[in-house]
């Protein structure tokens, strides 16, 4: 199929099919609620067709081309017409088609009966899905309880797999030339114009990822295997999803084209119970091996899942607000949090990941604070797992560091 | 070669919370001086610039301990270990001070102990031995490179060695002192056990009480230098092939489980990262410890991807 003609245009006929179709779905369309089923199942199976298909677009040199001046040129009219006669009554003529697609996708993943639930208020006969400004999940930036359910999650966790495929087309070019690729997808979100719209996915992001669970869907099932894998997907693509945008660029610089919004709101957090909040969820998931329900098979091999990636985004965390890591210093964790970046960068055998730990841990102890706390005694040295126990250890927490580290 | 990247980045981490830490233990300082007996061997630090880099690092992580309370010094046990650790100390800055034609000889003998422990007390360089070891030495270590030369003049080795001067002549000071209270005395045999760099140790507690109130005498306090941590431009791609090769290794996992992946079968280019293939700044710029960092990430991901695949493909994990 890769090197057939006809097979190549019948997909890009797929594709910009698809596309138009999830256009005109969102604006003209009243609804994609329950009394309009339908059309919400045509919208998320055009997200399916573009999630499968679109790597293997960006894989083709040739592909990849076409989609850069389709998607990301300036087209004329007449070009879509041919795919959908109604273009005219959902097409912006002045925008390119690559950001109108994702400003609907990031639309839709804030819509009311679709993604969000219902607000209370309007009587169900006469209730309106409409595009909002809620968030997913209770936390930073919401008080109120949100009720979640499984379709709204899944529906979510589709529409962000596609959204991410639209980011990932970087991945199809080699190491030396990703740094000067624009990837414009990544490129518009993470500079989005309305900042709203970023704060609220970026506070629904974090919300659902700080807020989950893992163990509370425990006991393992062996009827289930996966347990609430559902939950966990959309956990993990939220996390993806977060990270892809906020990590775009390092840090460097915060102007012009390395410009992050995700970046700088999250710098511009700065309340104690945030802070409370955030330390709360990303030590839970860390701390998790080192626990002692550690051993039952199922929960291990959950957490490991997501540690990884929680690190990424604990180092993001220390480096991005520095206000943020001064609580995890002066609130009493970085100790914790020293021993247990010693463990994933030990687990890791201090390559991949166990470089991240280093680059948490290089953060800290920029901090004077981290050094003095160091100089209490380690009391506990002997409930620590035994790949990061030092035989016979009686110290102080600097002793433990220099010790484990095997410098 | 990953494990020198971890050492530069520990010891740029020790060398940053060394100020505010105090009462460092017996057993920690040891392991340090074990750290620095192992990377001070002529066969490992004029094998490569970077493990004379190394070296640098340790010792700035060392003096920070020193001479951040060199006004009240609070590590005590450290200061006895680097007095301990003298001779190798000696050593060192021996090596440091011969020149160019000397080092070729030395990278000759390095196979089996440092010259300069061999060198007389009376402070001459090993040069004198050079040619007669190097018929004998059937591994000739050739062309030790001008640049590890030049490096090794980095290496900052006055605080050490002030201190192990300030100790010695105050235990001579003693012992002259008890020499002349106490006429009776075997004096030879005490004066050359203290005297001589090799020779056994004075009982701790004496030892560390000299140490404590003269060895940082003439070291003056210095402010902290943080070495903090700075993303740069060159491994941005590095980190973004790290974070992506994590997306799609949890791809390739769940299409393992549930047949449903995303990425999966696609020609991925950003890890085909051969070796050497990605050029960043040197080891040696000012942020060498990020740089270095590329790499093993790098081997990171390329380590998942395999794996990832590897079970994909029915091939175990």
């Amino acid at each position: 199929m890769r090197d057939d003609p006809v097979a190549i245009d019948n997909l890009k006929t797929l594709v910009l099919k698809s596309t138009l179709k999830i256009l005109s779905s969102r604006t003209k369309s009243p609804s994609l609620t329950e009394e309009n089923a339908r059309l919400g199942i045509q919208l998320l199976n055009c997200v399916r067709i573009l999630t499968r298909i679109l790597p293997y677009v960006y894989e083709s040199d040739a592909a990849r081309a076409w989609e850069e001046e389709v998607f990301w040129q300036p087209q004329q009219m007449s070009t879509f017409q041919k795919y959908a006669k109604d273009v005219g009554d959902y097409l912006e003529p002045q925008e390119n088609l690559g950001v109108q697609l994702v400003d609907a996708l990031l639309e839709l993943l804030f819509y009311t009966g679709f993604t969000l639930p219902w607000s209370d208020t309007p009587p169900q006969d006469s209730r309106k899905g409409q595009i909002t400004y809620g968030l997913w999940q209770s936390g930073i930036a919401c008080d109120t309880t949100v009720i979640t359910t499984r379709e709204l999650e899944s529906r979510r966790t589709e529409i962000m797999q596609l959204i991410l495929v639209l980011e990932s087309k970087g991945i199809y070019v080699g190491p030396g030339e990703y740094i000067n690729t624009e990837v414009q997808a990544v490129q518009h979100i993470v500079q989005h114009p309305d900042k709203r719209r970023v704060q609220a996915l970026l506070c629904s992001l974090l919300n659902t990822i700080i807020k989950y669970h893992p163990d509370s869907w425990l006991p393992f099932d062996p009827r289930n295997p996966q347990g609430d894998s559902w939950r966990e997907l959309h956990v993990r693509t939220c996390l993806q999803f977060l990270l892809v945008n906020i990590l775009n660029r390092a840090p460097w610089r915060d102007e012009g084209r390395d410009k992050n919004e995700f970046r700088l709101q999250f710098s511009y957090l700065h309340k104690p119970t945030h802070f409370q909040f955030l330390a709360d969820g990303i030590f839970k998931i860390l701390r998790q091996p080192l626990e002692p329900s550690a051993n039952v098979l199922s929960m291990g091999l959950k957490s490991s899942a997501l540690a990884s990636e929680m690190v990424l985004l604990l180092w993001e965390t220390i480096y991005t607000n520095k206000k943020y890591r001064q609580y995890i210093v002066k609130s009493g964790r970085a100790l914790d949090l020293m021993v247990l970046l010693m463990y994933y960068s030990k687990e890791s055998q201090m390559e991949g990941i166990g470089r991240v730990c280093v680059f948490c841990l290089q953060t800290l102890s920029a901090e004077p604070s981290f050094g003095q706390s160091l100089n209490r005694s380690f009391d506990a040295h002997n409930t620590l797992p035994v790949s990061i126990q030092v035989k016979n250890f009686h110290g102080q927490y600097s002793d433990y560091f220099i010790t484990v580290s095997e410098i | 070669m990953d494990a020198s990247f971890w050492s530069v980045s520990l010891m740029a981490i020790i060398n940053n919370v060394a100020p505010e830490v105090t009462n460092l233990a017996r057993a920690t300082s040891s392991k340090l001086m074990q750290t620095f007996a192992r990377m001070a061997k002529p066969s490992f630090l004029l094998a490569s610039e970077l493990n004379v880099a190394l070296m640098v690092a340790l010792m700035h992580a060392i003096n920070a301990f020193i001479e951040c309370r060199a006004e009240e010094p609070s590590n005590v046990n450290l200061l006895y270990a680097v007095w301990r650790a003298r001779s190798r100390f000696q050593a060192l800055r021996e090596l440091c001070l011969v020149d160019m034609e000397d080092l070729t000889t030395i990278g000759a003998q390095s196979s089996t102990s440092p010259p300069s422990l061999r060198s007389s007390p009376d402070g001459s360089t090993p040069t004198a031995h050079s040619e007669k070891a190097k018929g004998k030495q059937p591994f000739v270590q050739q062309n030790v490179s001008p640049e590890v030369m030049r490096k090794l003049a980095d290496i900052p080795l006055h605080t050490p060695l002030t201190l192990i001067h300030n100790v010695n002549e105050q235990i001579s000071s003693n012992l002259d002192a008890d020499a002349d209270q106490e006429p009776m005395t075997p004096i030879d045999s005490r004066r050359s056990s203290f005297a001589s760099t090799r020779g056994p140790d004075r009982a701790p507690s004496d030892v560390l009480q000299i140490v404590h109130e003269f060895g940082l005498m003439g070291i003056e306090q210095r402010k902290p230098v943080v070495d903090v941590f700075r993303f740069q431009k060159s491994i941005a791609g590095l980190y973004a092939s790290f974070y992506w090769g994590l997306l799609v290794a949890s791809d390739v996992r769940r299409a393992n489980d549930s047949g449903k992946g995303i990425w999966v079968g696609t020609d991925i280019k950003l890890f085909k990262i051969k070796a050497g293939q990605v050029q960043g700044p040197s080891l040696w710029s000012p942020w060498g410890a990020v740089d270095a960092v590329g790499e093993s990430l790098v081997a990171g991901v390329r380590d998942l991807t395999l794996k990832a695949r590897k079970s994909l493909n029915g091939e175990g994990t």
